[in-house]
């Protein structure tokens, strides 16, 4: 057994064990049962680092001591060696820690397959490793860095894997509802946008353009929190509603499920450190500005380039011209736009910044809100509404025009030969032979072309194939020779016992 | 006139009873093996938080089994179970050697306590069922009970809740060994 569970080494002080569970019950993730889901868990399984409710402690008891052991946040005397575990883990981390190492089926699974799990076992070395480290940095005590505000700026450069504490941040999380399933709980909601909103007032009327935000930002010189909150209302339209002070706005989030968290965290953040954090990021913001100017002129003038290429060459070349030119009318359309909001990427990138913060948040995710957020801009010309609004349905090879005129013809062509028929075959579509397959209908009804087929597809599970591709089906009548129904067993047989080994091996693991 | 010889009806066949303390370390067994005496079934059990009483019935004995959460801070209120107490069951993890110390510093701290100087004392070394699982043997030489308790009644015993083995021994034992009124 690991060297937690000895009781040699020295009790934490009542104080110390309270802190260190304050600041894990910072994590809404950690209020609820790490698995049952169930609220305020009081009891810890100490080897895994996770919160579980007492009904759950039952469960992980009756799986023994050399899997997991229960203590209760509060009835127990903490000895420092477990206490440090929960410095470096909590329901969150575990969870995160399971879907990214492929684990997140065990999740849901029952508690003793989902402790005994390699993931699991992973998970409780990776812990021992990171506590013995944190042992030797600090043998007496446990120095909670995730209890102090300052270290939330310090998770922008840390990484999860180092253990970098996200609790405060977190907290804004307010999209977990207590019962989502735990797959649900990864954290792909803007966490730092609510965390903004906590103590900047954003505007509540929407801006009818971009331009307008601009020269809001221009004039008052907090550059950075407005654009946050233009992201914040592209997203989601609840988390506008979280504010400190405005009665209205609280009417306003009714609507919204994720209130209730995000009460308790605008308690908990104090305006100094949430200003500490704001100049770092208005720092940042302004360098990444001076890059991005720069930047995202070159990128609409290259675009605008290659579009008009586009224009030029292929779409000429096509039939449908007039619909080209209404295309090509919407696109430059936006491009205008995209170059008038040129400057509002800066704001996007720097917003991109600040959403480096998220626990567990990830470049690709801010750049699919941000492309989810552009197309929202006022860069519809509405002339495709006006072409395929009484359409039911609109394929985008017609809205790209990708078909071109050959095929268009042939497809008609071909569509006019079945105007009468009644039915219609791939074969008889793509003008196949059909007398393979009005033969192959004589063979089965009375063989008299038997030795010509026998001969013919004698040549192994090939020509099986090749009539299969032919006739679209297999007449097994055809081939009675034995050998090749023995020879199809065979391989039936290997390929069984493959499938079954593979089987077996992806379960061991 | 009647009271006394229904007391003595009952002497004769009647049942006694006796208050039984269980105390241990949490998750020890003791709130299973409780409910293994009393409903014969293994049920997956909570930490106690508080405690729970039943009556068992054996042999014309009813034991009142008092069983009390054995979390940290809850031990401090162990002592308030003592009085009129006639013996006293200390269940041990056979299996979690590395709290066997804690458990044998418990014991101490209650049987040094003046109420339970006279109370029998039974061990149950609880978990046999698991491999690794030390032995009573072993538990009652890891005790010392034999150097450190010389006027008072003490057994060992190996007991399995999931099984059942070894309960009702120890409760036997536990009958045979106390004042018969």
């Amino acid at each position: 057994m690991s060297e937690y569970i000895s009781t040699s080494s020295a009790y934490a002080s009542k104080q110390l064990t309270k802190d260190v569970f304050t600041s894990v019950n910072k994590n809404p993730d950690n209020r609820v049962c790490f698995d049952c889901g169930s609220k305020n868990p009081t009891w810890t399984s100490v080897p895994f680092g996770v919160l579980v409710c007492i009904q759950c402690s039952g469960i992980h008891r009756n799986l023994g001591v050399h899997i997991t052991f229960v203590q209760s946040t509060n009835l127990d005397k903490w000895t420092i060696e477990n206490l440090r575990r929960f410095k470096f883990s909590d329901n969150h981390k575990v969870r995160e820690f399971f879907i990214k190492n492929n684990g997140s089926r065990y999740l849901n699974m029952d508690p003793r397959s989902k402790y005994t799990s390699s993931v699991a076992l992973k998970w409780k070395k990776y812990l021992d490793e990171l506590s013995l480290q944190d042992k030797q940095e600090y043998p007496d005590t446990i120095v909670l860095e995730s209890s102090s505000l300052t270290t939330s700026a310090n998770t922008t450069t840390s990484t999860i894997e180092s253990g970098g504490s996200n609790t405060s941040l977190n907290d804004s999380e307010g999209n977990l509802s207590p019962t989502t399933p735990m797959l649900d709980a990864t954290p792909t909601t803007p966490i730092v946008d609510d965390f903004f909103s906590n103590w900047q007032k954003p505007s509540i009327k929407k801006e009818p353009s971009l331009s307008n935000v601009l020269a809001k930002n221009n004039k008052s010189d907090e550059s950075m929190t407005k654009p946050v909150s233009i992201t914040r209302r592209t997203t989601s339209s609840s988390i506008s509603s979280n504010n400190k002070g405005d009665a209205k706005l609280k009417k306003h989030s009714i609507l919204s499920s994720t209130r209730k968290p995000k009460k308790l965290t605008s308690k908990k953040l104090d305006k100094d450190s949430a200003t500490e954090l704001f100049n770092q990021f208005e720092e940042d913001a302004s360098k990444e500005d001076e890059i991005n100017k720069t930047n995202s002129y070159l990128n609409t003038h290259k675009t605008l380039e290659s579009l008009s290429l586009y224009n030029n060459t292929e779409y000429k070349e096509t039939s449908f011209n007039e619909h080209d030119t209404e295309l090509s009318q919407g696109y430059t359309h936006t491009l205008e736009t995209t170059k008038d909001n040129s400057k509002n990427n800066t704001y996007s990138n720097s917003e991109k910044h600040i959403q480096k913060l998220g626990f567990g948040m990830t470049r690709n995710n801010i750049e699919e809100q941000n492309n989810q957020s552009t197309p929202r801009n006022d860069n519809y010309s509405g002339k495709l509404v006006e072409r395929y609004g009484d359409q039911k349905c609109i394929s985008s090879d017609q809205l790209f025009n990708c078909n071109n005129a050959a095929d268009n013809d042939e497809f008609n062509q071909r569509k006019t030969e079945f105007i009468n028929a009644s039915s219609i075959s791939s074969d008889m579509y793509f003008g196949r032979d059909e007398k393979d397959n009005v033969n192959n209908m004589n063979a089965k009804s009375s063989y008299i072309n038997y030795d010509v087929y026998s001969s013919k597809l004698s040549n192994g599970l090939s020509s099986i194939k090749e009539t299969i591709v032919n006739n679209g089906y297999v007449d097994i009548n055809d081939y009675i020779n034995q050998e090749e129904v023995a020879n199809l067993k065979e391989k039936y047989e290997v390929g069984k016992a493959r499938i079954a080994e593979y089987w077996n091996s992806y379960m061991q693991k | 006139m009647g009271n006394s010889i229904s007391k003595a009806l009952s002497k004769l066949f009647g049942s006694r009873e006796m208050k039984i303390l269980m105390l241990g370390l949490d998750n020890a067994g003791k709130t299973t093996i409780l409910y293994k005496l009393k409903l014969n079934t293994v049920k997956a059990a909570a930490p106690t938080v508080g405690f729970n009483v039943e009556t068992v019935t054996y042999k014309n004995v009813k034991f009142n089994m008092w069983d009390v959460g054995g979390q940290e801070r809850l031990r401090p209120l162990w002592r308030h179970y003592f009085p009129a107490t006639t013996a006293l069951i200390f269940v041990i993890d056979a299996h979690d050697k590395k709290r066997l110390t804690e458990a044998k510093e418990e014991l101490y701290s209650i049987i040094s306590e003046k109420e339970m100087e006279k109370v029998v004392l039974l061990v149950w070394a609880n978990k046999q069922d698991l491999k690794g699982a030390m032995s009573p043997k072993e538990v009652s030489n890891f005790l010392q009970l034999k150097q450190n308790l010389k006027d008072q009644l003490w057994k060992v015993v190996g007991s399995s809740a999931v099984t059942g083995s070894g309960l009702v021994e120890g409760l036997t034992w536990i009958s045979n060994n106390t004042p018969k009124k």
